[in-house]
């Protein structure tokens, strides 16, 4: 009897005292376990919270996601300690129009041990967790267990290895940071080839809630790995680099990986790279219709006998000022009218009336100088830069015009350089725009260095009179090309007082011919070419008309906004973004031999995609914003939508029929 | 070259933001109701200090926060600084904390809220303007009608009453350093709690 009474003494002392090893609760029940029954020194060990919960309640991963909280443990061992806690991977559980990152059903948290001597260990934990299904309940508990030392070694519970742990990276994996636009980051993670073929399904889990947005990310698959596209929550934050991600990996043999790795920052030889590029598109620009002839008349000027080779560098050299001078002066003030709040973009100059019509007008004198019907004095030296004097500043100035009247030109070609170079730190956007300019020169500055190049041409003659005359024409052209800008941002009227001024302009020069005095007839000349621009004051331009080019184009084109964008993005229809203006040339060419041709208008209604176009003739912030969203501040810029599909297509600058042909195509092979 | 510039706006591309409050723009207008039947817009409030607090009387996070005596702290020293304190019901008709105005108003009573005003906003409209995710999810909106902070009340996202001591309230850090004019240290934060019963 005193045995009993004292062995249930014990035994209520006992419960007392001792804290259980598991904990239930209505939704399930939780168990502190080890991994094997006894540990020694030869095997690792582990212990781990083992979770049994009801269908459709679930509990957290370290990042929760939208709403929610992870369970939070405070150990206390005797004789030993945690290693590494190892968060099984998670699932996406959608709710409500929230993702929550946890576990359903049953898992097991696993912590790995170390121990001191070999002596038994004794482990509590002091356990918070929330577990929601709809509504949540956070429950608190105190969970203990001894695991006793022995020599022989046990068996591992099965429990630990039936759910999958993040691991050591696989080798040859790299997670890089790509660029940023706005809410988006783009990223770009590398898998070793073994690997990347045998891939069956990959998913990844942001272990950062706060600047990531909890859904998956919109992946593409590349050559030598995923592309993501990752949605960030509202944060000032810019810098993501060694932000953790956890990737879990299916192979098609079947076994399952996981890993956690931090992003790397983007890679830094980026800027040689746009640099390089940069220098490649300042030398094309040579050869574009409007640069050309201002610069074969100034390569025609190297040609005279009377050039020392010392004459030719120096001009060589002002003529490279004036062009990277002018770059870096446009990428200046663009980058301070950007800071100062306004939308603009490459070839923004054209948007306003007053500057196309002074190039205009530039170009008809220079036309007309070009035709031999005045030469050209003092006051109009650095448009031909004929006489040998003044050289300098006439050079410098012809690098200034040469750059000016590029401009437009560059548009379609370094439209995306440009874009990307405005997204870099201040310094290395002037660089790069330092880049282009120095470019452009180039060609020029290898002349006034090795002039025998210019042998291959023939002797100094006749020839280069009629030459410089037969380039008066596409001056010509291009001055139809300006006033055509013109009437799409200005009434005909004021088209008009432009026409009237090149009459006079016509009238004027006519008049200076019949003045013997050559003097006299250069200042005549000189007066009347100011005069021309100063005219250019008055050119009623208040009467600006926006959408004339909506308006004559068919009406199968819908006016861009964004709402309507996102409206129709949201319905699932497919759309195709035409972002033009009249002064792109390349604009006008895509639409005539493309996208306004009956085939392809036919092939866009069959495919039900809807028509947008954004018209840039007049400045308009709401374009310049969406342009920038794509990464662009330049035109042309096509963006299509297929249908269901919120991933936008950016097409090449020129189109092509089978181009448009090939996104309906390929739509049904990979729907 | 083509290629390259290609492969270059490729990597440039991104999607049209569906954008709803973000820090440093215009907090999203409202116009609902309060639970005394009067109309609250945000325009009302111009040239104040806004804070939005959501609201669910039966979430864990929430009952830390009221049977502790904290938000109610909050709550008067932040209005006893001239600011006005808007908690927000979005649970819909049927879900968890959803409440009719008469109810609002006993419930308020009994929690000694010390809010300007309790909104009710059964169909979502406003939770969904502001992205509101978690109950609570706490907004601070500025004289200019600003959002100059969004997330969660404090840094410690347990459901248990005594890490409110040790944690730091990013809500109250935001407001005062807000009315000093002083740059805001924390602007966001992810948000903890239960999920808002849209």
């Amino acid at each position: 009897m005193g045995f009993f009474v004292f062995t249930l003494t014990l035994l209520i002392s006992s419960w007392a005292m001792a804290t259980p090893s598991s904990f239930t609760f209505p939704q399930g029940k939780v168990e502190l376990l080890s991994s094997r029954p006894s540990w020694n020194s030869e095997e690792d060990v582990a212990l781990g919270l083992h979770f049994n919960i009801k269908d459709d309640w679930h509990i957290y991963w370290k990042n929760s996601g939208d709403s929610g909280a992870a369970p939070k443990w405070k150990w206390n061992i005797t004789n030993g300690s945690i290693k590494e806690e190892l968060w099984p991977v998670p699932e996406r559980y959608p709710l409500e129009g929230m993702i929550n990152f946890g576990y359903g059903k049953e898992t097991l948290y696993k912590f790995l041990l170390s121990a001191d001597t070999p002596q038994p260990i004794n482990a509590r934990v002091k356990l918070e967790f929330l577990i929601c299904k709809i509504e949540c309940i956070p429950y608190f508990t105190d969970l203990e267990l001894n695991l006793p030392y022995q020599a022989t070694t046990t068996e591992e519970s099965p429990l630990f290895t039936k759910f999958l742990y993040p691991e050591k990276i696989p080798t040859g994996t790299k997670w890089d940071i790509l660029s940023q636009q706005s809410d988006d980051l783009q990223t770009q993670l590398y898998l070793s080839n073994d690997l990347s073929a045998n891939i069956k399904t990959l998913e990844v889990f942001p272990l950062d809630g706060e600047n990531f947005k909890p859904q998956s990310p919109h992946m593409e698959m590349t050559a030598s790995g995923y592309r993501f596209t990752h949605a960030l929550q509202d944060t000032s934050k810019t810098d993501f680099s060694g932000s953790p991600f956890l990737v879990s990996i299916a192979t098609n043999s079947g076994d399952r990986v996981a890993f956690e790795i931090a992003l790397s920052p983007s890679p830094s030889p980026a800027l040689a790279k746009i640099l390089f590029w940069a220098l490649l598109g300042g030398l094309i620009l040579n050869i574009m219709p409007c640069v050309f002839p201002v610069l074969s008349i100034k390569i025609l000027s190297f040609l005279g006998p009377e050039k020392s080779r010392h004459q030719l560098r120096i001009s060589g050299w002002f003529y490279s000022a004036g062009v990277i001078a002018s770059f870096i002066f446009l990428g200046g003030v663009l980058l301070f009218l950007r800071s100062s709040g306004e939308q603009l973009g490459w070839g923004f100059q054209l948007q306003s009336p007053a500057i196309a019509a002074g190039i205009a007008t530039l170009f008809f004198w220079l036309g007309f100088n070009f035709l031999g019907t005045f030469e050209i004095g003092q006051s109009l030296t650095y448009l031909g830069a004929r006489k040998t004097q003044n050289t300098h500043w006439g050079s410098f100035l012809t690098g200034v015009l040469a750059t000016v009247v590029a401009t437009p030109c560059t548009a379609p070609f370094m439209g995306a350089a440009i874009g990307a170079s405005l997204t870099l730190p201040p310094p290395h956007t002037l660089a790069v725009f330092a880049g282009l300019g120095l470019g452009m020169a180039l060609p020029f500055l290898a002349l006034a260095y090795f002039p025998q190049a210019l042998r291959i041409l023939p002797k100094p003659g006749a020839w280069m009179e009629k030459f410089k005359e037969v380039l008066a024409f596409p001056l010509f052209a291009t001055v139809i090309w300006l006033l055509w800008v013109l009437a799409q941002q200005i009434e005909m009227t004021g088209v008009l007082f432009v026409l009237i001024l090149f009459l006079c302009i016509g009238l004027w020069i006519w008049c200076s011919r019949q003045i013997r005095n050559e003097r006299l007839k250069q200042i005549v000349l000189a007066i009347g070419f100011v005069l021309s621009l100063a005219a250019l004051y008055f050119l009623p331009e208040s009467s600006s008309i926006k959408g004339t080019t909506t308006a004559t184009s068919s009406d199968s084109w819908n006016t861009f906004s964004e709402t309507s964008i996102n409206s129709e993005l949201k319905s699932g229809n497919a759309i195709f973004i035409d972002f033009t203006a009249a002064w792109c040339i390349t604009c006008q060419v895509n639409k005539k031999l493309v996208l306004n041709t009956t085939d392809i208008q036919k092939l866009f209604s069959d495919n039900k995609v809807k028509l947008y176009k954004a018209d840039w003739t007049d400045r308009d912030p709401k374009i310049t914003k969406a342009l920038a969203s794509f990464g662009r501040n330049s035109l042309p810029l096509y963006v299509y939508y297929s249908k269901g599909s919120k991933e936008p297509q950016i097409l090449p600058e020129i189109l092509t029929k089978s181009l448009i042909q090939n996104l309906f195509t390929n739509q049904e092979k990979s729907p | 070259m083509k290629m390259t510039l290609l492969v270059l706006a490729t990597t440039l591309i991104s999607s049209f933001a569906f954008a709803d409050a973000r820090i440093g723009s215009p907090a999203p207008e409202f116009s609902v109701t309060d639970a005394q039947g009067k109309p609250q817009n945000l325009k009302d409030y111009k040239g104040k200090y806004v804070i939005l607090e959501w609201y669910n009387k039966d979430c864990p996070y929430v009952r830390k926060h009221y049977d502790s005596g904290n938000m109610q702290k909050i709550q008067s020293e932040l209005t006893g600084k001239g600011a006005v304190w808007l908690t927000v019901v979005s649970s819909a008709k049927g879900k968890q904390g959803y409440m009719t105005p008469g109810e609002t108003i006993t419930n308020g009573t009994k929690e000694g809220s010390k809010a300007s005003a309790i909104l009710i906003d059964e169909s979502g409209t406003m939770g969904k303007a502001y992205g509101a995710k978690t109950t609570p999810h706490m907004y601070l909106i500025d004289p200019q009608g600003t959002l100059r902070y969004a997330g969660a009340i404090d840094s410690d996202d347990s459901s248990d009453k005594k890490t409110i001591a040790t944690a730091q309230n990013y809500i109250m850090a935001a407001t005062n350093s807000a009315m000093k004019g002083e740059k805001i240290a924390k602007e966001t934060s992810k948000p903890y709690g239960c999920s808002v019963k849209y």
